[in-house]
């Protein structure tokens, strides 16, 4: 493994912990392909892609997107990479009676070691890139997406 | 008529699921995969898997039995459609009430102990049945009796209703007891209630046309009977019925239909194809109007409608026979086959 994937990847077995117990998948960096005119967002599984959107038969997913441009300061670079969730917070949280999106923030928050958040984007707007509706941000459902940045470097 | 139990039963073993072999699809009963045709759902469109089910059916946390249940409701739901639109022609024969006459209330049949009521034969050619919609009772004085019905296939009673006649009033309720030569085959039915124990009588039925019987389509031959001594609620010895022209206050209205259950049943393989067709539109129309949110229902619905419809006139899709147009093909064949249209006649003007 080598350059971004290096700090994605750790960031993806934080995560996993953070989510043992519950049926929830989290992909590593995706990659936007078109189908039928639409930007889809899939991860490689072996030699095939798959598409990594909303799934309703788990519990919640997560996956990487690192933005096309990145910067190069001398030996290292920079990337934005935008951490999506799509999560069932009636499955993440079953005790706690009112909407859990903060309780969901709170944790992703203390388990984001490996990139530096910038910004916070919920709601159907976090998902504006990809084809989603608006039921699929009402309880239980929760869409969310995080901004960050993050410093790595390419060894060649 | 089409009896939608006797159709359930062979519905479900006609044609069959495939099981997936994704890791995350529900394993399929043995029943839900047997196909005594050889066709299997899948094959009429590719949308209709089982594990595409799986994914647009509106739980996503549906058990296996549970969904074995669906698909199992599915194809049955399915097959009385195909039925619906194959045999579409009115199968009502005729409907009359046994004695359309009026009565007077001044003559009673003293009680004894006894069963009293109808004998009725169906046709035995399987192709007709008969459904006692209504028992009507009329008694003298205010009197609860149980109706029972029999068959002589069957020594247990087949059905029964309680109705309390009342005083010098034709008292009616709903029986809904369906008749045919196919349930217990080559049996008679038998209608009627026990007297022993009942205090108030029946009303005679003799003033002027009052025991003047309709015919009912002329194909059932319905005849008053009496059973003396008898006062169990199970079969009588058939040996001991006599034919008496008594009613014994009771009247029914009877209802007359084409049964084509039999005709399925003893054909049922001419019938896969369409119910394999009917089930894989109904499948796509579940996967085009789906309320769940994953990868297949993703990737289904947005070939659903043109799966469904088909393709004649944009010249940028290929060109695809629609399922709708399949489904309408069986159709007319099966019709073909049991509405045959005779010689036509052509004249020139």
């Amino acid at each position: 493994m080598k350059g971004i994937d290096i700090p994605i990847q750790s960031q993806v077995d934080i995560f996993k912990d953070m989510w043992t117990g519950t049926d929830t998948k989290v992909y590593g960096r995706i990659f936007r392909n078109e189908r039928d005119g639409n930007n889809v967002p899939e991860a490689l599984d072996g030699n095939e892609y798959k598409e990594v959107l909303i799934d309703d038969t788990k519990d919640g997913i997560c996956f990487f997107d690192v933005r096309p441009e990145r910067e190069i300061n001398g030996g290292s670079h920079t990337a934005v990479v935008d951490v999506y969730f799509a999560v069932n917070l009636s499955k993440l949280y079953p005790s706690v009676t009112e909407r859990a999106t903060e309780y969901m923030l709170n944790d992703i928050l203390k388990h984001l070691q490996w990139l530096k958040p910038l910004r916070i984007v919920t709601g159907t707007e976090s998902f504006a890139t990809w084809d989603v509706k608006a039921e699929h941000n009402m309880q239980p459902f929760f869409l969310l997406r995080i901004e960050t940045i993050v410093n790595y470097k390419i060894t060649c | 008529m089409i009896s939608n139990s006797k159709i359930s039963s062979i519905a479900v073993d006609l044609v069959g699921w495939r099981q997936s072999n994704h890791p995350d699809a529900v394993v399929l009963d043995a029943d839900t995969v047997k196909k005594d045709s050889g066709l299997e759902y899948d094959a009429a469109s590719a949308l209709c898997s089982a594990y595409n089910v799986q994914l647009v059916q509106d739980n996503p946390d549906i058990t296996a039995e549970q969904f074995n249940d669906l698909l199992d409701e599915i194809v049955k739901g399915s097959f009385m459609s195909v039925l619906n639109k194959v045999f579409t022609d009115d199968d009502h024969l005729d409907t009359d009430l046994l004695y359309r006459h009026e009565n007077t209330w001044d003559k009673g049949i003293t009680n004894d102990t006894s069963f009293v009521g109808y004998e009725i034969n169906i046709p035995k050619n399987m192709n007709v049945s008969a459904v006692i919609n209504n028992v009507l009772l009329e008694f003298i004085g205010e009197q609860a009796v149980k109706v029972l019905v029999f068959n002589s296939a069957k020594d247990a009673l087949v059905s029964s209703v309680e109705v309390t006649a009342k005083a010098k009033t034709v008292t009616e309720k709903a029986l809904s007891q369906i008749m045919n030569a196919y349930e217990y085959f080559g049996g008679r039915w038998f209608v009627g209630y026990l007297r022993s124990g009942l205090t108030k009588e029946a009303a005679d039925r003799d003033f002027e046309q009052s025991n003047l019987p309709s015919f009912c389509g002329g194909l059932l031959d319905i005849k008053p009977i009496k059973v003396a001594g008898w006062d169990a609620e199970t079969m009588f010895d058939m040996n001991d019925i006599e034919y008496t022209s008594n009613t014994y206050g009771m009247n029914l209205e009877v209802s007359l239909y084409r049964d084509f259950t039999q005709m399925v049943l003893t054909n049922k393989n001419r019938f896969a194809t369409s119910l394999q067709l009917q089930v894989a539109v109904d499948i796509v129309d579940l996967i085009s109007n789906s309320m769940r949110s994953n990868k297949n229902e993703r990737l289904s619905k947005s070939n659903a409608l043109l799966e469904l419809a088909g393709n004649k006139n944009n010249f940028r899709v290929p060109e695809l026979v629609g399922l709708h147009d399949r489904l309408i093909a069986e159709i007319r064949k099966l019709r073909a086959t049991y509405y045959p249209v005779g010689m036509k006649k052509h004249t020139l003007r």
